[in-house]
């Protein structure tokens, strides 16, 4: 077996444990090496896998842990490397090659035709919706999900379902294809705790019943909590391989990141003068209804100057909303709005920014990036018409290089050049970006949306350094939408839950509790 | 500096090669239908650019075909096609033609400026709808302002078949501009006329416009990403309708410039092919106004020397737009190999 | 007066075959993602193509529409080779494609017959006439005596939807057009559908080219299409990409077509160019209606790289 040189050196107990009871691995991969034009995603990886078993790879945002299972499922080629089925060599050109093999993923971002009804997506690519087939099929199907404890409205369509029922169509999706080996890619991010205690122990079932499950995940609780093997990775290389039983959590996060967890962010708790005007309130606001969108419900809500607000909700519960309704990209219909001393009701997107409310969107490619113009145009997008960017109708190329080079620095953005397309850009250095960009002008309002999705550790805490020190050092008020329940806790003043466009309470330090939370992101309790 | 050139090579390659492809191309077209290939190429280059004469011909068709084609490019930059220039175009003739019927006794001092004007506010006019349907009711701006190009067509037969046509001619036409709106032209061999140089300045202009001003980098956001562009305040749906009517004042000035320049009447099918060869250097070179420039001349070209190749081979002049469509899927192979797409 | 309005929506109901073929051909395309525009230029092509091979064939309209097929289908490799193969933007592809099309249509015409003072003609498609049927008063005449074609057009139309909309296959190809990554990771062959649909929209975008000629003319000169391959588009988007929608808004398009050659015979108090604009002016009043309520494709337009970044 191939150790990484930087890796562990434990000899780990748990793979001769295992080779014991299932004797050979149903899947090898060996030596597989991947590079994405420059960028060298996998260096020789290997890894085992055993039916009846959960094996977790751990890692964090970019390690590899999802290229390599893109690899094994079809969807990616690897550059070196082999794969064995049952000890045989075997080609896996395509997802088909994966598919009839018995190997099914379940990819983080779902797979799900939003047009199409439940029942369509799970017999997709099958071939078995045949006219005279299609009542034995339903009757299938509904068995299947029966077994599993799984109740869903096979004839729904899929648009508009919540993320957890999605989740679930995806599961089941994969169980019809008669897997050996389910790969599940994050499977349990942006679940509420009690939908994520489900989820884990649905996978543990299901290796009970004899699957060979993959666990990706970058929460070393829960692959603690429900593999029996763990694969840690980091930056493409195998840093070790354990038996889940003989590790400590503390251990793991080390191999995973290369060094200690820095410091908490936590202690710089806030206490505002009672007597400060809010920098935002928002009292009985409602949204109009659009086409697969949520209506915001009678929110309300303040912000306080060098507050930090953390709304936690699951995703498609009414934050995406929430921030265009500030921002006036979503009209409010009913209710009333107070930012920074002024009605905005009436203000164009442009004349928020230009109030001094910075926004990083949750979707950095859709709503926050032009990927075909440089890091230095898309530096100034939004203060790109003001001074010092554009004088007397001109546009300063100097001034916008200059300030694009500081942010380069300060948020250590990759490449460092700014004629660079941003289009070249990784998902965290985008995001750096977006950071950079949002706290250019000594923003007074910061309305900030996941911004710590899918990044790994080091990039996640400049982020929330830069946003906490925002609050602190300068008085900005941050709302902070984010999913990640952790995070929400450590840095938040306050916290609203929302559920259904609606804000079904505020919980402030001494109330936060991720169950309690957890509950109310369901619908099911108040504050 | 070595590193430099050489990228500056692998840039040029895939255009260098497209145009041996299409050299090549004409070559074995010309051998199929029983001419002499490079008969063909001598009559094609002589004709175009052997002589003053020839090059004045090249240089009065470059002037709508550059101008054309800056009018679809600035639209392409907010990520609309504009293929409508062709009806922006008609009707900023008919702009021309009517400011010099409808104010005969203006001094050219005014009157030339005027009827420019009346061309591209023509053109402009003709665009804000389909500019407006797009803003308001999201209407795909291909088939609206082709619509509009048919809807021209027709109108300008009735103008041309009207109460202003020429009797003297059997053929939709109208009567002759005056002479006090005639362009003058400022060198005679090669004739240089006031057209070419409105064109350059308008293709000066324009390039200021996009690369320089705050409404010019919004029109590259929004062509970049509209929905990026509008969550930071730009009204990408605002942006994006008005560069097609910025686009159709360019065109409406080829109109005018076609008519006052060249014509010196409205014309029924003075459109001629301007619309779809307008196509080719924008979608080859959308990103830079000099490759515009170059291949637009490139195609005027062709276009003149076409002409000429089917007055004395007999040769059918669609063989132009055969040449130019090959140079730009050539290129568009070429940069599907090199990996690059847009 | 009564059996100019039977002639009216007899005439109607051929002329609908131009457009329905034609999106029909963009709908089977699009529901795998491919966005054709180059109808225009492709209908030129294979109405050539089409009449030269039936004017070489003794006026056998069967080789001119097998020519007109295969015509249309050839642009459809290109189209996919260069967009889905090579990723170039498919609206881009396809206006080169129209430009190449537009040209090849009348140099080969002119290379195989020259420039000639009266062109050579084909015979036109005659009237099928379904017994019995065909003699009901008004009704007969305009349903039962069309010509074959139009029968195909209609039974192709049925074909298409059931396929696409009752079938297993049906669904694995309207997911591959709604999302591609969805539909590779489920085994599917993305890039392959994607090229056998594009080849056979275009063979029937070609069909409808050829038709043109073989129904209205009977020859074939520059101006033959005439904006109705752009008409064809607006088709399309009224009729959703959905094929039995294409059928009704087909007919709603030859609707305005007719009236604008009728208008003249009945005398209408306008000048004829006005009325040539009506079918113009009616495709901007509908696509206003169309964008309300549309729901297309979701990988329309969208070309399909496996190994692009996800996030």
């Amino acid at each position: 077996m191939v150790q990484d040189a930087g890796g562990s050196v434990e000899a780990n107990e748990g793979i001769e444990e295992s080779d014991r009871t299932a004797n050979n691995p149903l899947v090898s991969m060996r030596s597989v090496v991947k590079r994405f034009g420059s960028i060298l995603a996998l260096d020789h990886v290997d890894i085992e896998i055993m039916l009846g078993e959960v094996l977790a790879l751990l890692g964090e945002n970019g390690a590899g842990k999802s290229t390599l299972m893109n690899i094994l499922s079809g969807l990616y080629r690897a550059d070196e490397g082999e794969i064995l089925f049952e000890g045989k060599p075997i080609v896996v050109r395509s997802p088909r090659d994966a598919i009839v093999r018995g190997i099914i993923m379940v990819h983080q971002h779902f797979e799900l035709i939003q047009n199409f009804t439940v029942l369509e997506n799970i017999i997709i690519g099958t071939g078995s919706n045949e006219k005279g087939k299609e009542k034995s099929v339903r009757k299938e199907v509904e068995k299947l999900a029966a077994e599993n404890n799984i109740t869903l409205d096979l004839d729904a369509r899929v648009k508009g379902l919540p993320v957890g029922v999605q989740q679930k169509v995806e599961i089941l999706k994969a169980l019809y294809r008669n897997p050996k080996i389910l790969i599940l890619d994050e499977p349990t991010s942006n679940l509420t705790p009690q939908e994520v205690d489900s989820m884990l122990s649905t996978i543990r079932k299901l290796a009970e019943k004899g699957y060979a499950v993959i666990f990706i995940t970058h929460k070393v609780r829960e692959a603690l909590a429900v593999a029996k093997r763990i694969t840690i990775l980091r930056n493409g290389h195998v840093m070790g391989k354990f038996s889940s039983s003989e590790v400590t959590a503390d251990s793991l996060v080390e191999m995973m990141m290369g060094a200690k967890p820095s410091s908490n962010l936590e202690s710089s708790s806030h206490t505002s003068p009672p007597s400060a005007e809010p920098l935002l309130t928002l009292s009985d606001v409602r949204t109009g209804s659009s086409k697969g969108r949520i209506t915001l419900k009678d929110i309300n809500l303040t912000l306080n100057p060098g507050e930090i607000l953390g709304i936690a909700g699951v995703s498609g519960n009414g934050q995406k909303e929430l921030v265009e309704a500030i921002m006036m990209l979503r009209k409010p219909t009913h209710g009333s709005v107070r930012l920074l001393g002024v009605d905005p009701m009436r203000l164009s997107t442009k004349e928020i920014i230009e109030l001094g409310v910075s926004y990083i969107p949750e979707d950095r490619l859709d709503d926050g990036i032009l990927p075909s113009m440089t890091l230095y145009e898309n530096m100034v997008l939004g203060s790109h018409d003001i001074e010092p960017f554009s004088k007397r109708w001109i546009m300063d190329r100097d001034a916008m290089i200059e300030t694009t080079r500081d942010a380069i620095e300060r948020y250590r953005i990759y490449p460092p050049q700014s004629e660079a397309r941003v289009g070249v850009l990784s998902g965290g250095n985008i995001q750096k970006l977006l950071v950079g960009r949002a706290l250019l002008s000594r923003p007074k309002v910061i309305l900030a949306h996941n911004p710590t999705r899918g990044l790994d550790t080091r990039t996640t805490d400049l982020v929330l350094r830069n946003l906490v020190a925002q609050s602190r050092e300068n008085g900005a008020g941050v709302l902070l939408l984010s999913e990640d329940l952790d995070e929400l806790i450590s840095v938040c003043d306050r916290i609203a839950v929302m559920f259904r466009g609606e804000v079904v309470g505020v919980l402030d330090r001494q109330q936060m509790d991720r169950y309690r939370i957890g509950a109310m992101m369901a619908g099911g309790a108040t504050a | 500096m070595k590193a430099q050139q050489s990228l500056v090579i692998s840039k040029l390659l895939p255009y260098i090669l497209s145009f041996l492809g299409v050299v090549a191309s004409v070559g074995i077209l010309l051998a199929l239908i029983g001419k002499n290939p490079f008969e063909g190429y001598r009559i094609l280059l002589s004709s175009s650019l052997g002589s003053p004469g020839s090059l004045s011909l090249t240089l009065l068709d470059f002037v709508p075909l550059f101008l054309m084609a800056l009018a679809f490019v600035v639209p392409l930059r907010a990520g609309k096609y504009n293929v409508g220039n062709e009806g922006q175009f008609l009707l900023g003739a008919v702009g021309a033609v009517t400011v010099s019927f409808v104010l005969p006794n203006l001094p050219s001092v005014i009157g030339i400026p005027l009827l420019l004007v009346a061309g591209m506010a023509f053109g402009s006019l003709w665009a804000v709808v389909p500019a407006f349907l797009l803003y308001r009711f999201r209407v795909n701006e291909i088939v609206s302002t082709i619509s509009m190009n048919f809807i021209a067509y027709y109108l300008v037969l009735f103008v041309t078949t009207g109460p202003w046509h020429n009797p003297l001619v059997g053929y939709p036409q109208t009567n002759q501009i005056g002479s006090n709106y005639i362009l003058p032209s400022l060198v005679r061999t090669p004739q240089i006329g006031t057209g070419l140089i409105i064109t350059v300045l308008a293709a000066a202009i324009v390039y200021f416009y996009i690369s320089k001003t705050p409404a010019g980098f919004e029109l590259r956001a929004v062509g970049a990403n509209p929905r990026a562009s509008l969550v930071y305040g730009i009204k990408s749906n605002f942006v994006s309708a008005m560069s097609i009517v910025q686009g159709a004042a360019i065109a409406g000035l080829a109109g005018a410039i076609q008519v006052a320049g060249l014509l010196f009447s409205l014309q029924y099918g003075m459109q001629g092919n301007y619309g779809l060869l307008s196509l080719v250097p924008a979608l080859i070179s959308a990103s830079s106004l000099i490759g515009v420039g170059l291949i637009s001349f490139f195609i005027a070209v062709i276009d003149t020397g076409t002409s000429a190749l089917q007055g004395v081979l007999g040769v059918p002049y669609e063989i132009g737009l055969l040449i130019e469509s090959l140079l730009l899927l050539l290129i568009l192979l070429a940069k599907g190999y090199g990996g690059s797409n847009r | 007066m009564t059996s100019t309005i039977a002639d009216f929506f007899a005439f109607a109901l051929g002329v609908s075959v131009i457009y329905i073929l034609a999106a029909q051909g963009m709908t089977l395309a699009g529901r795998t993602g491919v966005f054709l525009v180059y109808n225009e230029g492709v209908m030129q092509a294979s109405a050539s193509a089409g009449f030269l091979a039936a004017y070489l064939n003794n006026g056998n309209l069967l080789i001119g529409f097998a020519a007109g097929a295969i015509a249309g289908g050839l642009f459809g490799v290109l189209m996919s080779f260069l967009s889905v193969s090579l990723k170039q933007n498919q609206f881009v592809v396809g206006l080169s494609l129209l430009i190449l099309a537009e040209g090849a249509g009348n140099f080969m015409y002119k290379a195989a017959i020259g420039e000639t003072f009266s062109p050579p003609s084909v015979p036109t498609l005659h009237g099928f006439q379904i017994p019995y049927v065909s003699s009901i008063p008004y009704i007969g005449p305009i349903l039962f005596q069309q010509n074959p074609v139009f029968y195909a057009s209609i039974f192709a139309s049925i074909l298409i939807w059931y396929v696409l909309y009752r079938t297993p296959y049906g669904l694995n190809v309207r997911a591959i057009g709604e999302n591609p990554r969805v539909a590779d990771t489920q085994g599917l062959n993305v890039h392959l559908t994607r090229y056998v649909y594009t080849f056979l929209g275009s063979a029937l975008i070609g069909i409808a080219g050829a038709y043109i000629p073989f129904f209205l003319t009977g020859s074939y000169t520059e101006s033959l299409v005439s904006g109705r391959g752009w008409i064809s588009i607006a088709v399309t988007l009224l009729g959703g990409w959905k094929p039995l929608n294409v059928v009704a808004s087909g007919l709603v398009f030859a609707g305005f077509e007719v009236f604008s050659v009728y208008g003249q015979l009945l005398g209408l108090p306008v000048s004829s160019d006005f009325l040539l604009m009506v079918p113009f002016i009616a495709t901007l009043l509908i696509l206003i209606q169309v964008y309300r309520n549309a729901e297309l494709p979701q990988g329309l337009g969208r070309n399909y790289d496996r190994e692009s970044k996800i996030d």
